[in-house]
């Protein structure tokens, strides 16, 4: 199902290729997938159009985790905390200072 | 299981924890009009293992703050849904909606999309296709009625919302327990608030960005419906792309307490989407 699922939203990505929302969609499928590499990508391209209220970032820095890319995990989640605390989302912005510190900050 | 008031922007909440904690992501249920948290009491213990359960009584309804003027319409209950995941430290949950609870849901889905990773909409308000007519009178005779004592207005929606449940001595027991925080003036009061409120505005102001939500979605619809037809669950699965529609044969409105067994089946396939 999440196959079905992964190749679904990839098409919705190339036949809507501006619609940063598809993009979200298709890297959370390639989260449940394991394809880390594919969700990073996406989701810096959502977070490139798209106003994100912190929890974007969380899981591009989750996706980085994996990939060992920690530096750049670190620096996704500085900016999720600036997007949580901008739209109100205190508790958000709290986890992701926590996860900062588990990654060495 | 245990359950606890959050303070969302002033106003009291009541929700109850359940499940277990592990790799899934967290799953809110919502109920809907005029019930509470008690509609999913038969679900929860169906959930598969491994995820948080928050079921919540939206506010004005079961244990949570009556509305005294705050916003009790479908945008204004999703603003406080969000709160409360804030509160929670809930960064991204499967939202479950019943009734104008699944209104909610959709909100959510469309207006936060990041917040809501899988979407279940039960016997749900959609479109401009809710209120039904019962409700749209009983709110051209708010005038009058809002002056009758609780007991006279609520016996008429006793009647009506029986007609929603296949077994009436479950119908019975249940009306009772929704209608009990209604049963005094100032339930009464609240009571009308909730109806001035019940409006498809926001579900109509939503409907050309429904094909825009990207979480996996299922739609669940008791087939004998009286309030809110099937046909707003198969336009539901027509706008939201790669949703599926189950509808349970001889059930009517309350599909969580009447196959509760049905509704964690589905959700379960769901939330392996």
């Amino acid at each position: 199902m999440t196959s079905q699922r992964l190749d679904a939203m990839r098409a919705m990505v190339a036949k809507n290729p501006n619609n940063p929302l598809a993009r979200f969609g298709l890297a959370n499928e390639a989260i449940k997938a394991q394809l880390y590499g594919e969700a990073a990508e996406q989701l810096r391209l959502y977070l490139a159009s798209y106003d994100d209220e912190g929890n974007g970032y969380g899981r591009l820095a989750d996706a980085l985790v994996h990939l060992g890319q920690v530096d750049d995990a670190r620096e996704a989640l500085r900016r999720g905390i600036d997007a949580a605390r901008r739209f109100g989302h205190p508790t958000m912005a709290n986890e992701f200072e926590a996860r900062l510190e588990e990654l060495g900050e | 299981m245990r359950g606890e008031f959050v303070d969302v922007n002033g106003a009291r909440l009541y929700y109850y924890a359940a499940g277990s904690r592990g790799a899934g992501e967290p799953v809110i249920f919502l109920h809907g009009f005029p019930t509470s948290s008690h509609v999913w009491t038969e679900v929860v213990p169906l959930v598969p293992k491994g995820h948080r359960v928050v079921v919540v009584d939206l506010l004005g309804y079961g244990r949570s703050d009556r509305p005294t003027g705050r916003d009790v319409s479908v945008r204004g209950h999703a603003e406080r849904i969000i709160g409360l995941l804030d509160a929670l430290a809930i960064n991204y949950a499967a939202i479950v909606g019943h009734d104008v609870g699944g209104g909610i849901a959709q909100t959510m889905a469309v207006r936060w999309p990041t917040r809501v990773s899988r979407l279940m909409l039960v016997n749900s308000v959609g479109f401009d296709m809710w209120p039904g007519r019962e409700v749209k009178v009983a709110r051209a005779m708010l005038p009058l009625t809002r002056h009758l004592p609780a007991t006279w207005v609520l016996s008429i929606v006793r009647t009506d919302l029986m007609r929603g449940y296949l077994t009436s001595d479950r119908g019975a027991h249940s009306v009772e327990m929704y209608l009990r925080p209604f049963s005094s003036p100032e339930g009464r009061d609240a009571f009308m608030e909730h109806m001035m409120a019940l409006d498809s505005a926001e579900t109509k102001a939503i409907e050309p960005r429904l094909k825009d939500i990207v979480a996996p979605t299922a739609i669940l619809w008791g087939a004998e419906d009286p309030f809110l037809p099937v046909d707003i669950g198969r336009k539901l699965q027509t706008e939201i792309a790669g949703s599926t529609l189950s509808v349970v044969p001889d059930i009517r409105h309350f599909t969580p307490e009447e196959a509760p067994e049905k509704v964690a089946e589905v959700l379960g396939q769901l939330l392996t989407r």
